[in-house]
């Protein structure tokens, strides 16, 4: 996904990147073309830093903290993209929050598709 | 999941906040969407976990499948040419992936979600 952001993404300023585990950041970062990416060493960092925020965590519990402490500071107007894939009354109550606080809130989970190999032999 | 695939995202939210987010999605980091504007978020992640259920099941069939064509001798290979001609799509990459071994192959668990809604099991790891 950041690699799609930074490369087609005609971002202008660099994408700023926070994981819980910091290595798995640093290695991002480093994987990213120079200069494209910088690591938050916070979550407030990386909200207050941001205008769009996007989240993609493994499940109900991280998403839930994870907005608790995003919205501690002032998050009027931003954006936040939700990627997690969560029980559906989560993401109600997330988006509940968020726009309490003058935010907006997308839900956008995903799924990868496989690019279709193509057929190998047609009988 | 891989860095060549393509991500479809599902969106809901109030359309002027979809809006902003289309910018990022269809064309940057996924190949299509599908819009749910102006309908309430947590359609989005129903939508997730119902189609899950389809993976699930696809996921189930084909190990079936090619589990039976190894012991009547029809043969693996020959499984796939029906998957290939019948099912084009993600049946094929999943086909592909079980002959390949790529579950058994990997150092990390490749899919493990929620299912939620009703399913007796929490988690479901391949």
């Amino acid at each position: 996904m950041c690699k799609n952001l930074v490369e087609k993404g005609d971002l202008c300023k660099p994408l700023i990147i926070f994981n819980r585990t910091v290595k798995r950041a640093e290695d991002l970062n480093a994987e990213l073309p120079a200069g494209t990416s910088i690591i938050a060493k916070t979550i407030e960092e990386a909200v207050s830093g941001s205008e769009i925020i996007f989240t993609c965590l493994a499940d109900d519990a991280a998403i839930k903290e994870t907005v608790a402490t995003m919205m501690k500071g002032n998050v009027k107007g931003k954006l936040f993209v939700d990627c997690s894939t969560v029980h559906p009354d989560t993401t109600e109550v997330l988006a509940k929050t968020i726009m309490a606080h003058s935010a907006q809130f997308v839900a956008c989970p995903g799924r990868y598709l496989e690019p279709d190999p193509g057929v190998r032999n047609s009988r | 999941m891989a860095e060549n695939g393509q991500l479809v995202c599902v969106l809901a939210g109030p359309a002027a906040s979809v809006d902003r987010v289309k910018n990022y999605t269809r064309g940057v980091m996924g190949r299509a969407n599908i819009d749910f504007s102006n309908q309430p978020h947590g359609k989005a992640t129903l939508m997730k976990v119902i189609g899950n259920t389809f993976i699930l099941s696809m996921i189930e069939t084909l190990s079936e499948g090619h589990t039976i064509a190894e012991k009547s001798g029809l043969g693996n290979e020959n499984l796939h040419a029906f998957v290939e001609t019948m099912f084009p799509g993600p049946y094929v990459a999943y086909s592909k992936r079980l002959m390949g071994g790529d579950y058994y192959k990997r150092e990390e668990v490749r899919h493990s979600a929620p299912l939620g809604l009703g399913f007796s099991m929490a988690d479901l790891a391949f």
